[in-house]
């Protein structure tokens, strides 16, 4: 790896690392609150979350289930970003994922093995569906995506419930939900005692099917141009209205994936109240992982394990308030986007270091 | 410049100060694990504490068991049915001498009970099975009766003779508060209008709940009896803000709007709690159906606990008639409790009910 390259790595990585850090150190000083130490605190979050005393009583693989819809999720809002669409869409996309995989889980009668797949394609175009429709509106008539993608989320969890509460309803439980999927549409899980499955598998390779796409493929460079610069992108001939519907499909299809997932492989079922701001989740992994799929890969475990550990670890080994978690990653997230002070910091120390190194030809940070 | 020297020295600070409590703090936590108790349980909770009826009330349940009996109880709250599975999931790998549940879906927790045939499982309210596995105790809380008695009083204190109910979903478990309710209405109200909603099991929505009851108001109900969690909070605000009535549920909520709540329908999940645990500590814990209600004491009013909080914050008018409502009230409690009378029960439908669909 050449040194540029390494200097490139380096950099996209300073921000998040200090972001996380800080956030964990202000974080600390909550705990101190409650009376309890910081340094148990986070021992226990990450064991919690991190830790795996047997096969069948693992929180890593909880964690690695808890992380996969955050995955797709986030390399949803990936594409969209990269190409310039600041999609918030996620949440109802994936929604719309669900509701397709209940639907069809349950109706459609198809063998083991091609069954999750059909479903898993339908809910990716239904999702790609709902997710056109706002790019189509921005590129035809103008409106502002954000604000189009946030009104669509809120019909999604809506028609959800609605789905839920009549057309899917199952029997008359204590709450409104859908009837089991048929077996054959199930995802088939790793270990007994948590549901990480072959949906993390599928999430890893979506990871690196985006990956290569935006970065290895004309159609992705297309895509990448029209969002970093759309004058460039349209004076060399690449259609950018084209592009930018294509985005909306794209990661419409990732977010409907993750709702697909989280049916086939965990729920088995759609149930009122069934979203859970996973797909919201997705746009801080998809930020705080450099809007990059490698990123989004690890963010995403961090984020299902920092919340698994304070739902698991602090709120029931400590007694510290779960909301702790959410706190963490709210925290994080502050950081990322006071980006500017680290790197401003980072500058400072630089030059600092530039000043009193010791004089050979090359320094470790190398110089700019 | 010498701004950012000033932040990067305040991470310092946070940093030093990070170690130096952190070192003091320990042996607090060390204390505390010299009184550990001989047994352990945990609650997964269906939503986070702070509903003041339901939730909290099997809350107490475990407060109780904490500082009566030698266990050492845990409450893990979720934010809605998502989060259940990987609540109860990771309770089961505390491995707690059992877990509770309240209020998570059946074929879950069935499903789970048979996946860990080693643990002992709990439901302190009442999940919908047709059998359960020797690890998993349910207890049901028979509301229906005592539903009835609320609409009793309702039914003869309403003056518009258009009363309501706000109800979290339309499930058996929850029309079982409804039509108890709507059936002793009728009974001293016979030309008395009953107006429901459901909620589409938003159970953690005060402001819907609100808007419900608002909009009854406005159809021309006087009192509504709430059967909705946080949500049904939105009911009891809007009785005050209309100061019009209001009907309390699970735990005791006639201090909340004083005034405007008559009375509460309080189902005690704190009992049910406390017993499960109680029955790990004894020993004498088996699976299966419980059945509890009114004449166990477990569904009850908040009259029946001496609250006066309506007497003596209640409008004159209604206040009078109180003694006679009472009089009413303990007449068909004797006969329901006698087996003189019957109160239809949604969870196991009988020709009662036909006329209350």
């Amino acid at each position: 790896m050449d040194r540029a390259r390494r200097r490139k790595i380096f950099d996209a990585m300073t921000v998040p690392v200090l972001s996380i850090i800080s956030g964990l150190l202000v974080a600390a000083i909550l705990v101190l609150f409650t009376g309890e130490s910081p340094w148990e605190a986070y021992k226990t979050l990450f064991s919690a979350s991190f830790g795996c005393a047997e096969l069948s009583r693992c929180a890593l693989f909880s964690m690695l289930e808890r992380a996969t819809p955050l995955i797709l999720t986030g390399l949803s809002a990936v594409v969209a970003f990269r190409s310039g669409m600041f999609s918030l869409g996620q949440e109802g996309q994936m929604m719309i994922g669900s509701i397709m995989a209940a639907w069809l889980g349950y109706v459609v009668m198809l063998p083991a093995g091609i069954h999750p797949v059909f479903v898993m394609l339908v809910a990716m175009a239904a999702g790609g569906a709902y997710g056109w429709i706002p790019g189509w509106l921005k590129v035809r008539l103008g409106v502002n995506e954000i604000i189009s993608t946030i009104v669509m989320n809120s019909i999604a969890i809506l028609f959800l419930e609605y789905v839920v509460n009549f057309p899917l309803r199952a029997d008359a439980g204590a709450t409104a939900h859908s009837h089991i999927i048929h077996e054959t549409a199930w995802l088939p899980t790793f270990f007994p005692g948590s549901r990480w499955g072959f949906g993390f598998i599928i999430a890893l390779a979506a990871a690196a099917a985006v990956y290569y796409f935006l970065w290895h493929s004309s159609s992705g460079y297309q895509q990448r141009m029209a969002g970093q610069a759309p004058l460039f992108a349209r004076f060399g001939g690449i259609y950018n209205e084209r592009i930018a519907i294509r985005s909306m499909f794209i990661s419409g299809a990732l977010a409907g994936l993750a709702g697909a997932i989280e049916v086939l492989g965990v729920h088995h079922r759609i149930i009122t109240g069934f979203s859970v701001n996973l797909g919201f989740d997705g746009l801080s992994v998809a930020i705080l992982g450099q809007v990059h799929p490698i990123g989004v890969v690890i963010v995403g475990m961090l984020i299902a394990g920092v919340r698994l550990g304070a739902q698991l670890g602090l709120q029931i080994q400590m007694g510290i308030p779960r909301e702790l978690g959410g706190t963490v990653i709210a925290l994080i997230i502050l950081f990322v986007a006071a980006e500017k002070f680290f790197q401003n910091n980072i500058d400072t120390f630089r030059q600092f270091w530039e000043r009193i190194r010791p004089k050979e030809p090359v320094g470790e940070l190398g110089e700019d | 410049m010498k701004k950012r020297l000033t932040l990067i020295a305040l991470m310092l600070i946070f940093a030093v100060l990070l170690a130096s409590c952190g070192g003091a703090a320990d042996t607090g936590g060390d204390e505390g694990g010299e009184e550990a108790a001989a047994f352990n349980a945990a609650i997964v909770m269906p939503n986070p504490l702070g509903d003041r009826s339901f939730i909290d009330s099997s809350a107490r349940g475990i407060e109780q068991a904490n500082s009566e009996l030698d266990v050492d109880a845990v409450i893990v709250e979720t934010q809605g049915v998502a989060e259940h599975e990987a609540a109860l999931r990771g309770a089961i790998q505390q491995g707690y001498d059992i877990v509770l549940g309240l209020a998570i879906d059946a074929e879950l927790f069935v499903n789970l009970a048979e996946e860990f045939p080693d643990q002992k499982f709990g439901s302190p309210s009442e999940i919908f099975a047709e059998d359960l596995p020797d690890n998993l105790a349910a207890y049901t809380i028979n509301v229906h009766e005592s539903s009835f008695l609320v609409g009793l009083i309702v039914g003869s204190l309403t003056e518009t003779k258009t009363v309501g109910a706000v109800v979290g979903g339309d499930a058996p478990a929850l029309n079982q508060f409804y039509w108890g309710y709507k059936q002793g209405v009728l009974e001293v109200c016979p030309d008395c209008e009953v107006l429901v909603s459901y909620l589409g099991f938003d159970f953690a929505n005060p402001t819907l709940g609100q808007e419900t009851a608002i909009a009854q108001y406005d159809a021309g109900a006087d009192i509504i009896y709430q059967v909705a969690g946080l949500s049904g909070e939105g009911v009891l605000s809007a009785a005050a803000e209309r100061d019009l009535y209001a009907i309390g549920v699970d735990s005791n909520q006639d201090d909340i709007q004083p005034g405007n709540i008559i009375v509460s329908m309080i189902k005690r999940v704190d009992v049910t709690t406390y017993n499960l645990i109680q029955s790990v500590v004894d020993g004498t814990y088996t699976g299966g159906f419980s059945e509890l209600g009114l004449a166990d004491g477990a569904a009850a009013l908040s009259w029946d606990e001496g609250s006066t909080t309506f007497a003596d914050n209640g409008p004159a008018s209604m206040v009078d008639q109180l003694p006679a409502v009472q009089e009413l009230v303990e007449e068909y409690r004797a006969q329901i409790l006698a087996g003189e009378y019957e109160v239809c029960n949604a969870l196991v439908e009988t020709p009662v009910c036909d006329p209350l669909k």
